[in-house]
């Protein structure tokens, strides 16, 4: 199951390059953006997931939204002349990098405070308080 | 609370260990990482395009200079028969008045000389520049560390100034009729495709020449200070070759005056 994501993109990258499609030059800052911003919205799912508070519909319309608006905002910001290529990547990495850190602290933390089973693995000298 | 929970109830953070149904994130990230992959792929493909076209020189500009070379092997096939047709016309005139043809010869020497229809061998100087050797930065526009046509052009032109007799770049004779242009990255001398390291030979007065080329700020000077290799060499029995393609008149008429 945690596979078929990660299968997901390769197949995905696997299919358009085959196809050798490619943007033109001048589009590619901001097809870089919307990677990030899509990377960025992966990520944030990952995390969500890990904390139980993962909604299928505000992903999906999260992962589309930012990685087109986050394309539009700085084709918008080359047209006015003011540089949110930079902004953009710099916002989008500390979310990126932030949430990155978050999951490896959940994933260790689920593999070092595994649950009990059962008393016999409990730690030496515990003593399980009075049930109310 | 129930007895598992109190038995883990040491556990500094520990959340319930819910387990989440798969069926309700799998499908939404699986989608969405394909998106991502196919928009990797997309701008993997073009910053690898981008850096081929910086990289390599174009099919089209190949094609281009074989077509080029093509036409000239066929212009130097026909330029082989007009010269036979006309030796033989020489000989028989030869026979018929040997005197006239002497002297005629000699000014046809001369002639030719000029107009770099025949090697020529004298005392000269051998310029040899080369694109530029300095490690190619990021970033920075390839075109600045090649040379270029109008690198060759001065080099040329004050060689001449300087009373050269004859000049060559590479083994093409330069001579009034020839263009040295850039057709993409290779520099043509009269139409046939040249590499670097350029070799630029002269024949005139050693002295007058290389004091051209070496003069304070001149060409050499200049090309060094953008760093390009430049060597310069002194021969008293420097080789020029003739022209490979002799002069074509098709427009220009001989007169004596100025039409009114």
């Amino acid at each position: 199951m945690i596979l078929l994501p990660v299968l997901a993109l390769l197949l995905g990258f696997v299919l358009v390059y085959m196809f050798k499609l490619s943007v033109p030059p001048d589009y590619t800052d901001y097809v870089a953006v919307a990677i990030l911003a899509g990377l960025d919205s992966v990520v944030g799912g990952v995390r969500g997931v890990l904390d139980h508070r993962f909604e299928p519909i505000v992903f999906v319309t999260g992962f589309f939204m930012n990685t087109a608006v986050a394309a539009l905002l700085v084709y918008a910001g080359d047209r006015l002349g003011v540089n949110m290529y930079l902004p953009a990547i710099v916002a989008l990495g500390v979310r990126i990098f932030y949430n990155l850190g978050h999951i490896r602290r959940s994933l260790l933390d689920r593999i070092m405070h595994r649950p009990l089973e059962h008393p016999s693995e409990a730690p030496e000298g515990f003593v399980a308080p009075p049930s109310p | 609370m129930g007895e598992k929970e109190v038995l883990n109830s040491h556990l500094r953070g520990w959340r319930p260990h819910l387990r989440l149904k798969p069926k309700d994130w799998v499908v939404p990230l699986t989608a969405a990482s394909l998106v991502l992959g196919m928009m990797l792929a997309l701008q993997f493909g073009s910053q690898k395009s981008a850096g081929e076209l910086a990289g390599r020189p174009r099919v089209e500009l190949l094609a281009q200079l074989l077509a080029a070379e093509r036409k000239r092997i066929k212009d130097l096939d026909s330029e082989i028969v007009k010269l036979r047709s006309e030796k033989s016309k020489y000989e028989k005139a030869a026979t018929e008045g040997k005197q006239v043809l002497t002297l005629m010869n000699k000014d046809n020497e001369m002639y030719k000389v000029a107009l770099g229809l025949t090697p020529v061998v004298g005392p000269g100087i051998i310029v040899r520049v080369d694109d530029s050797t300095l490690p190619h930065e990021a970033g920075a526009a390839a075109d600045e560390f090649l040379i270029h046509d109008f690198d060759l052009w001065p080099i040329v032109n004050d060689l001449r100034s300087a009373g050269a007799e004859a000049v060559a770049i590479g083994d093409q004779r330069v001579v009034g009729t020839t263009a040295i242009t850039c057709v993409g990255r290779v520099v043509k001398v009269n139409d046939a495709p040249l590499s670097p390291p350029y070799e630029i030979k002269a024949i005139g007065s050693i002295k007058e020449l290389t004091g051209a080329l070496t003069i304070k700020d001149g060409v050499l000077d200049r090309l060094k200070a953008q760093r390009f290799p430049v060597n310069l060499e002194q021969g008293e029995n420097i080789y020029i070759p003739a022209v490979s393609v002799g002069p074509k008149v098709k427009f220009a008429k001989p007169t004596k005056e100025a039409p009114k």
